[in-house]
């Protein structure tokens, strides 16, 4: 068996960021364990503080954009990072429960879309409001700007005006993604699919590993989509029918004309566990 | 011995790698393969319209020819993934109109050296996404991916028309 990484993402976070948090955690389990020298570090020390790091990374990245229910997110992933850390030691599971939701709390309120948009002068509003709120203005330019969307926005490109519902692009020769009004009318989470699609577009085509042909790379593009719908739950994108649209042309999840009708078996079709891609899930990593 | 014969036996395997649809064994080359081919020395797909010049909304007859330019007989699956696609390629999510999906596993057709397979599609629901005010240019793609079907082999590649050009009156 061979493990792909598709998108460069461990359990939905970033490689990087997912091997920082467990190896930063490992080492900082065995300098508390050793009242902060590392020179004499042990091996069991390191590998539950990693393993603990690793276990709040992964839940760490689940959660939703309202201020309390992450509070409440936050202190349920920090009690059970920190029962698990205490019962790995054999110490007191509860104080650890506690003291873990606490921080998890912490680091909750910390992180929130709230704050975070109060502190940038957008008041204590989730990103859908703000988001909204340069919508209503018509500010779409702010937007990307003030959301960090590379690219920029030209209603007036040939493009849209051969395609008015199209609603961004990548030019393959450059990477520069182009943005239509028509991106921002559909809603935040419809927002942030696009720009995400986008995104692995721009990577793939950097990277080399963009498809020749149309229909293989809007395929992949899509499957990347579907995997990572818990990043914008509410979007209203039927994805399983751009994959087999695009698909079925590309010969990646052909449907075939049989004598009795039509054969889909080897089309592109949902799993049961593919709920958990729609996990609704948090930037922060 | 025994080793270079197990390894000639995987490799056959994976070489003649097969699919059953509906008790039809067919085999396939793989898409990536399959995209990158737009030119065939066997086959050639021309594209006609009635008109160029027409009213936004009606239905735009689409008419498809596939031509053997070869002396040899060639079998083919008429009927396989056929779609328009733009013909400026320089960017992502480019618009493509299905004229056929699905591989029609129960139409193979034989086509003698330069005899023609007559296609029609009529274009239809084009309202939402095209602007009456532009000009567009299309190529018609046809391909094919499967080469073996029930003991037959078949013509697989892509195949990429002449620019079909588009336009609609202005009133």
């Amino acid at each position: 068996m061979i493990y792909v990484d598709k998108d460069g993402r461990i359990f939905g976070i970033d490689d990087i960021f997912f091997v920082a948090i467990t190896i930063w955690s490992g080492m900082f389990n065995c300098a508390q364990r050793n009242s902060g020298d590392l020179a004499n570090w042990r091996l069991d020390d390191f590998l539950k503080g990693a393993f603990v790091g690793a276990t709040g990374a992964v839940l760490g990245q689940f959660g939703v954009s309202s201020f309390l229910n992450n509070l409440a997110w936050g202190a349920g992933t920090g009690a059970i990072t920190g029962g698990l850390n205490a019962a790995l030691y054999g110490e007191d599971i509860w104080q650890g429960m506690y003291r873990g939701a606490a921080w998890g709390a912490g680091f909750a309120a910390l992180t929130s879309e709230e704050l975070r948009n109060t502190l940038r002068g957008k008041g204590w509003n989730t990103d859908e409001e703000v988001f909204n709120n340069f919508v209503s203005n018509k500010d779409y330019q702010g937007a990307m700007k003030y959301f960090g969307v590379k690219g920029k926005y030209d209603p007036n490109n040939e493009i849209f005006k051969k395609y008015p519902n199209v609603k961004a692009f990548t030019l393959r020769g450059t990477g520069e993604i182009v943005y239509n009004e028509e991106a921002f009318l559909g809603g935040y989470d419809n927002f942030k699919l696009i720009t995400f699609k986008e995104s692995v577009h721009i990577k793939r085509i950097l990277s080399g590993k963009a498809e020749y042909d149309f229909n293989s790379e809007e395929t992949r593009g899509w499957e990347t989509v579907y995997r990572n719908q818990g990043r914008f739950p509410e979007h209203s994108e039927n994805i399983l029918y751009r994959i087999n649209h695009y698909g079925d042309s590309a010969g990646i999840y052909p449907s075939y004309i049989i004598p009795n009708g039509l054969d889909l078996s080897k089309t592109f079709q949902e799993k049961w566990w593919h709920f958990i891609y729609r996990i609704p899930r948090r930037d922060i990593f | 011995m025994r080793i270079m014969i197990i390894c000639l036996l995987i490799s056959g395997c994976a070489l003649h790698e097969y699919k059953i649809i509906d008790g039809i064994r067919i085999y396939e080359i793989d898409y990536r393969q399959l995209n990158q081919t737009c030119e065939s020395e066997k086959l050639v797909l021309k594209s006609k319209l009635d008109k160029i010049v027409h009213k936004f909304g009606e239905d735009i007859s689409i008419f498809l020819e596939i031509v053997n330019i070869s002396d040899d007989s060639i079998n083919m699956l008429p009927y396989s993934v056929i779609y328009l696609e733009d013909a400026d390629q320089s960017y992502t999510n480019s618009v493509t109109f299905s004229l056929h999906s699905g591989v029609d596993l129960t139409s193979i057709k034989t086509l003698s050296p330069h005899d023609t397979c007559e296609l029609r599609f009529l274009l239809s629901n084009y309202v939402e996404t095209l602007n009456k005010e532009h000009e567009y240019n299309f190529f018609a793609v046809y391909q094919s991916s499967i080469y073996r079907m029930n003991g037959k082999f078949l013509f697989a590649g892509r195949l990429k028309s002449d620019t079909i050009r588009i336009k609609f009156n202005r009133d």
